[in-house]
């Protein structure tokens, strides 16, 4: 089992409205892309293995976070979950360079997933996490 | 000005909020997205202990990005008491962020106001080259970062120290160990680089490389690598009173006997320990920074009557031991010699 653990919370740019991000692009027109790439919410942060936060700790700082253990996932197979959404040029090589496009690829649907009082779930499938990959 | 004070400690087992040691964050990564806020509109700054109170390393990939940042509302990640980064070598009980294939970078600073404090960095090889410790490929606008009193190592693979990729990249580093680097120790296309009182050793290919920027390196050592000091490409450097294999830069400083066991305890194992009698002792320039330290990497007084030592630390008390080659040195400075 894999357990993942969410962003749960409203980013604090989204609370910004679109005349003072104008605003803000307009001084630094750099400013967009960090706005663009803000997290999510449903963003996977962390994946960890069974138990990390659902047994040996007394929590994941909820409500900030939500937590999702799927059975049946590992780590190894689950961890590029955590991955961003960018684009690389010259990949693998010396002179690779990325841009960050999203802050991670992958989110999680929170709206189609019941979570307890203690804001998490367990699912008996991968696909009942209902990931969405933002790269489409 | 408001000073924010959370705790990250991959061994915490509390609610994982960030507020307490007890209730700590147990990732450095989990800390930066739970807590990523406008510190300049709130009007704090954000102070960030860690530790490892039953030693186990914090593997995760971190990326500084989502906040605001001003001059005096910075992020700074400090080493808790008795989890500070070590001079004599890497310790697998103290805190250390140590990530095996990072996308880019095992810590990016994609924010203007950054410093870290006394943190173990590291970077593991498994399938994917070309990586580094720490680094930058995007900054909104011109950064005031600050690195000191770390230890940085790779292992496998080739793997960079610090990779400077942003035109707003200003950074400065002193009081830090770069040893073991599968790559360039410090390395950049762009930006503006201080380094002062470190040491850079053992790396498998430059020292320090600058294909452009503008790069002040002083009171540094400088050693077993494929190229010391490299500024050929740079758009303008100042390379002072370095201790090299090379002898690199203007005031160039030479192993006493051509050997780095004369100047420091055991380089090849990692063990930067001040030497007395060698040529870095006392070897360097006084204030090299122009007030933005004044104390080694474990905090010692560095030695503003005897001239400051060249590496990250500074033999205290007693009179300091004066040998010929310091003599001539000082002599030199004062263009007696």
């Amino acid at each position: 089992m894999a357990e993942f653990l969410i962003y749960n919370k409203t980013h604090w740019m989204d609370a910004m409205s679109q005349a003072e991000v104008d605003a803000k692009i307009t001084v630094n027109p750099k400013w967009q892309t960090k706005y663009e790439a803000r997290l999510q919410k449903g963003d996977i942060i962390e994946v960890r293995e069974d138990g990390y936060w659902s047994v040996k700790r007394k929590g994941f700082a909820a409500p900030t976070f939500a937590l999702v253990c799927v059975p049946g996932v590992s780590v190894e197979d689950a961890k590029h979950y955590m991955e961003p959404q960018e684009t690389i040029v010259n990949a693998g090589t010396k002179n690779e360079v990325r841009s960050l496009l999203k802050r991670r690829r992958y989110q999680v649907d929170l709206q189609q997933i019941s979570l307890s009082a203690e804001n998490s779930a367990t699912v008996s499938r991968l696909a009942d996490a209902r990931i969405r990959d933002k790269s489409g | 000005m408001a000073e924010v004070v959370r705790y990250v400690d991959p061994d915490a087992t509390g609610v994982g909020n960030g507020t307490s040691w007890t209730d700590a964050y147990t990732s450095l990564n989990a800390w930066e997205a739970a807590e990523q806020t406008d510190l300049v509109s709130d009007g704090d700054w954000h102070h960030v202990y860690v530790r490892a109170s039953s030693n186990s390393p914090d593997t995760t990939e971190t990326d500084i990005n989502g906040w605001t940042t001003g001059s005096s509302n910075y992020i700074l990640i400090e080493a808790a008491s008795g989890d500070e980064a070590l001079k004599s070598g890497w310790s697998s009980t103290r805190y250390r962020l140590i990530v095996t294939d990072p996308g880019d970078f095992s810590l990016s600073i994609k924010e203007e106001y950054f410093r870290i404090k006394g943190i173990q960095l590291g970077a593991v090889y498994s399938s994917a080259n070309y990586k580094a410790v720490l680094g930058t490929f995007y900054l909104p606008s011109s950064s005031d970062i600050r690195i000191y009193d770390c230890r940085i190592q790779t292992s496998g693979g080739a793997y960079k120290g610090v990779n400077s990729t942003d035109a707003d990249f200003n950074i400065k580093v002193w009081n830090t160990v770069f040893h073991g680097i599968t790559d360039d120790g410090v390395t950049g296309t762009f930006g503006t680089v201080e380094i002062f009182n470190c040491i850079i050793a053992n790396c498998s290919d430059h020292g320090i490389y600058a294909s452009a920027g503008t790069w002040t390196i002083k009171n540094t050592a400088v050693f077993n690598t494929a190229d010391d000091i490299d500024m050929a490409g740079a758009g303008s450097s100042t390379v002072d009173y370095c201790a090299s294999d090379d002898g690199d830069g203007t005031n160039a400083v030479a192993p006493s006997g051509s050997d780095w066991d004369n100047e420091f305890t055991d380089s090849a194992s990692g063990d930067f320990t001040l030497e007395a009698g060698g040529n870095c002792e006392n070897g360097g320039t006084t204030d090299p920074g122009s007030g933005l330290y004044d104390t080694d990497m474990e905090g010692d007084d560095y030695d503003d009557a005897g001239g400051w030592s060249i590496g990250v630390d500074e033999i205290s008390g007693g009179a300091p031991s004066v040998s010929i080659p310091v003599i001539l040195h000082h002599l030199r400075q004062q263009g007696v010699a």
